[in-house]
Parts: C-alpha cells; structure tokens; sequence
C-alpha cells in the first residue's frame, strides 16, 4: 500500500509541475514548453504504471517495471529535443533509450521485487549509469533552460537561482535513488526527496507566475 | 546572476566584474544551464558523488556527500538571501573624455550595477526581495517541515524491518 499511494503521489507531483510549466506559455521564447510539459506527463505516467506494479508480483512486476522504464526513457528523449533542438542528438537518445532497455529486459534483468510493500527496483549498474547520465546531463540542464528562459525573466534578481538549482539537483538525485538504491529505507527517502522536490518547484513556479509578476508590475508602474 | 553586473554603458556588452563572482561560468553558455558559479559547481560533483554511491550501493559515500550537499545548498541560498555582491568601483579611463574635459573634477565612479532601479535595490530591500523572502518563509519553511515529519515518521515505520539487500 505504501508503494501505491508514493507513487500515486508522485505521478500528482509530476503532472502539477507539468501544470505549473504550462502557465508560462508565451510566443516570445523559442523553448518547446508543451514538449517540455509533456516529459514530465510521460513520467507521471510511467509512476502510475509503477504504481500498478506494486499491487502485482513475479512476471507482471516485471512487465509493469519495464513499461514504467519506458515511460521515464521517453520522457528523457523528449527532454533532449527540448534541450538541443537537433534532430541528431533526439534520434541519438532514441536509440540509446531503445538499447538500454532493451538491455535492461534481455541481457541484464534483475527480478524487481515488493518487499514490505515498497517496489525495490534491482536496477542493474550499466542501466542504473544511462539514468545517471540522463540526470545529470539532460534532466538538470533541461530543467535550469527553463529556469533561465521564464523564471528568471519574471524577477529584477536572480534571487531564486539558488533554491531552483538545489531543489532540482535533490530531486533529480531522489529521482537516481529510488531507481537505484536497494535499501528500503533509502528507496523511502529518495521518493520522499523527489515529491517534495517537484511539489517545491511547482509551488515555485506558480507562486513565481501569479504574484511576482503582479508584483513586478506593480513596481514598475510605480517607478 | 548574470544581471546583477549588467554595464551601465552598454547593456549588451560583457558585464562589469563583481566581486565574489570570480567562478562563474558565463551566462548563456551551454554549461551555464548545468553549473555557474563555484557553488553550484560543488553542489552538481556532490551530486553525481551521491548518485555514483547510489549506483555502486556504498552507503558511508551517500552519507557524507548528502550532509556536504546539505551544507553548501544552505549556504548558497542564504548568500543569495544576502544580496547581489558590492560593485567594484572603477574610475572612468576614457582618454578622449579626459583630455576634453580640462576641470579637476573627480573621477566618475561607474558601478556595476545598471538601471536606477537596481541601483535603488542596493540601498534598500526591494519588494521582490521581501517577496522572495516571504515565499521562502510561508512556502518553503511549511513544506520542509511536513517534509521533515513525513521522514520521521517513515524512519520510525522502517526502523523495525529495514531489510537491505
């Protein structure tokens, strides 16, 4: 049950902040919100799978683990069109999503398993270093990009900087932890460490488009 | 940060130095988006060092870079809490200027800071910054203790039958 509501959770945290991105959309900036917004859909997407998964065992925790796995491997894919807008690097992330998971079912494949009701994954390490790389070098990027594009352009300082970095580098390692770690406990933190780290960025966001730009505003006006 | 040192003669133009400022990667680059100043340098390695532990499951490793993470993010939202960096007065060194201009006037200090409104923010709390605070104050500080009390309490759930593998 545990695993079910988390992941239930974490699918709402994920599409809040996809949300949350969407109320920026504007013609001005060339930075594919909807494609954007949509990656972090297919994530929610992929936790709601995951969250089925839990109520399941053996072959069909399985198949559940993979799709989930696609899911958050599409997604990724996505991010990268949105970050290079080259078509080459997307095909280039397509393929290596389709041969890490392919990897991940074929050669590699440790059994995921429920255990006191939380999904422990059993990432194997070559998989477990794709997610990494695409942490670190598409999710984060990806994530600043949009950052810099609209948060940044709503405040007169880069007062927020700090929080959005730190924020997003916490989730993003939560995101790596509960893919990766094989302890409960720390499979526990990690979910809880990204929930809270998307719920904070989403709140950011909105809190960012509704009152800072009003308050923006007002000071101009008033110069 | 990057507009925090803005040129007050040419906008477009590379900024004027800070002081404090002497890590950070220029702002537009594409390494921008992945870290800009030394901060944000040590808190990206501090995280690859925790998923790295988390990849290869060497626990000591994930504790002590996730309390090192801990530190430095503290410290870097509460500089940024702090305000943009004291300009760097520089005399203006423009030959023609001065050889037109025969007065012994003094030397014109230029900031680095580029708009009045920014100069105006030096002085005082601007209302941004009251609101950033506010919204770290009744946004954040609420959720990081629900946050802080839900770990609690799956620590103490856990603590009974916490099985690793």
């Amino acid at each position: 049950m545990l695993g079910l509501i988390g992941f239930l959770v974490a699918a709402l945290t994920f599409s809040l902040y996809g949300y949350s991105v969407q109320k920026y959309k504007t013609k001005k900036i060339s930075f594919d919100l909807d494609y954007y917004s949509s990656a972090f859909a297919l994530t929610a997407v992929g936790c709601v799978v995951w969250a089925l998964g839990t109520q399941s065992s053996g072959s069909a925790l399985e198949k559940y683990v993979l799709i989930g796995d696609l899911f958050l491997l599409a997604a990724t894919t996505v991010l990268v069109w949105v970050l290079t807008k080259k078509i080459p690097y997307m095909v280039g992330a397509l393929l290596v999503s389709a041969g890490a998971l392919l990897y991940r079912a074929q050669v590699d494949f440790a059994q995921p398993v429920i255990r006191d009701s939380v999904l422990v994954f059993n990432t194997p390490r070559v998989f477990g270093a794709i997610l990494l790389l695409a942490v670190l070098f598409v999710w984060l990027p990806v994530n600043m990009k949009f950052y810099s594009l609209y948060i940044r352009s709503k405040v007169t300082q880069d007062l927020l900087r700090p929080t959005y970095y730190t924020v997003n580098l916490i989730s993003l390692v939560g995101l790596a932890g509960f893919l990766l770690a094989r302890k409960q406990l720390t499979i526990t933190m990690s979910f809880t460490t990204i929930i809270f780290g998307y719920l904070v960025l989403a709140l950011l966001n909105i809190t960012v488009r509704t009152q800072l730009a009003k308050s923006t505003k007002g000071v101009r006006h008033g110069k | 940060m990057e507009n925090d040192s803005v040129n007050p003669v040419n906008p477009t133009s590379t900024p004027l130095p800070v002081q404090g400022a002497s890590f950070e990667v220029p702002a537009g680059s594409p390494v921008s988006n992945l870290a800009r100043d030394r901060y944000e340098i040590a808190l990206f390695i501090l995280g690859t060092v925790a998923i790295i532990s988390l990849l290869f499951n060497v626990g000591p490793l994930l504790q002590v870079s996730a309390g090192m993470f801990l530190v430095i993010a503290i410290i870097s939202i509460l500089r940024s809490l702090r305000g943009p960096a004291k300009p760097v007065q520089t005399p203006v060194t423009n030959s023609s200027n001065a050889a037109s201009d025969t007065s012994a006037q003094p030397l014109v200090q230029q900031v680095s800071y580029g708009s009045k409104q920014q100069l105006a923010a030096v002085k005082r709390w601007s209302p941004l910054k009251i609101i950033g605070t506010i919204i770290l104050l009744i946004v954040v500080a609420p959720i990081l203790f629900y946050a802080f009390i839900i770990i609690m309490f799956i620590i103490m759930l856990m603590a009974g039958g916490g099985k690793g593998s």
